[in-house]
């Protein structure tokens, strides 16, 4: 989507919140150019599915403009309560599925046209989704924050509301789980050949 | 090799699945960022307006002062006034024993002073002497 220059790329999510309650178009725009991507990767890979996965991105980001003229600054960050309330708005979309169904997962998309380094990844990008969605909630929300998001383990604990031990603890079963499910795509996925 | 035909993956080949798919994120589509902005804009507070004067029992002295200001000279003039103002309050309760002092030093402690009448037909006459007090 082509929007204009975010001239207010530098200022901080909190600051950015604050004047987005005041009234400023510009960091409405800012805001949803930050926001959105990170949002929706984050249901996409809890969830496996784009339409839900949209869903939960609009329905967390609306909330978040809803509470914008009550948040405080330096209490949390808004980055932390948005994976929460994501998460908790795929758990709900998730027990209404009443389990994952492995089928509704995309399988690797063989045929697809492009240069074949893109294309393997998308092959191990969609078997990861497809044993990251085999996974209880919960270690999914863990690997996926800590291994794909890239955050660490206090601010999980943050998130998740659990100690850094429960963190560490889901994480570990989630690799093994993981690990166990993947085994057996190595080959296939071409990492014989890395 | 395992038992079931499997190649083992270790923790270094869970790592680059997970390479794979950070570098494969899912992107938004234009569809979705366009709905998330249209959301935002319309749960926007309306900026703020400047407030405006609202008239009411205080107006007409309002009024008043602000014309007398205009009439003086405005805030410096004002300013200036206020300060003189002070200091001849200051002055008055702080230091008369100093400005005894600055008479004594401004017209001599010897000095007399004379009357002159310059216009005896008139009858009027003030004298002073500083020197008896």
């Amino acid at each position: 989507m082509t929007m204009a220059f975010d001239a207010l790329s530098d200022l901080a999510d909190d600051v950015l919140l604050r004047r987005f309650a005041l009234g400023d178009a510009a960091a409405a725009r800012a805001l949803t150019l930050r926001l959105t991507p990170r949002v929706h990767a984050h249901a996409m890979r809890l969830l496996g599915d784009r339409a839900e996965a949209e869903d939960v991105t609009q329905e967390a980001l609306l909330r978040l403009w809803r509470i914008a003229p009550d948040w405080r600054e330096g209490e949390a960050q808004v980055t932390t309560w948005l994976y929460r309330v994501t998460a908790n708005l795929a758990t709900d979309r998730l027990r209404k599925r009443c389990g994952v169904a492995l089928d509704s997962v995309p399988e690797p998309e063989d045929d697809a046209q492009g240069p074949a380094d893109r294309l393997q990844d998308k092959a191990r990008a969609a078997a990861l989704q497809r044993a990251l969605s085999a996974l209880p909630a919960r270690q999914r929300q863990a690997v996926v924050l800590r291994h794909l998001e890239g955050l660490g383990n206090p601010e999980i604990a943050g998130i998740m509301e659990i100690s850094a031990e429960a963190v560490e603890s889901l994480i570990a079963r989630g690799k093994r789980a993981l690990t166990a499910a993947l085994s057996g795509r190595r080959a296939e996925l071409g990492y014989d050949d890395d | 090799m395992t038992d079931d035909g499997k190649t083992p993956l270790d923790d270094d080949g869970l790592e680059r699945f997970f390479d794979a798919a950070r570098r494969d994120a899912p992107d938004p589509s234009d569809a979705l960022m366009a709905r998330v902005l249209a959301d935002a804009l319309a749960a926007q507070p309306p900026a703020a307006p400047r407030p405006l004067p609202r008239p009411g029992v205080w107006a007409p002295l309002r009024a008043a002062l602000t014309q007398l200001r205009a009439a003086l000279g405005g805030w410096p003039a004002l300013g200036g006034l206020a300060t003189a103002g002070l200091m001849g309050l200051a002055i008055g309760i702080a230091a008369p024993a100093s400005m005894a002092d600055l008479a004594t030093a401004l017209l001599g402690q010897g000095a007399d002073t004379y009357l002159v009448d310059l216009m005896p037909e008139l009858d009027f006459d003030i004298a002073m002497d500083l020197s008896e007090g």
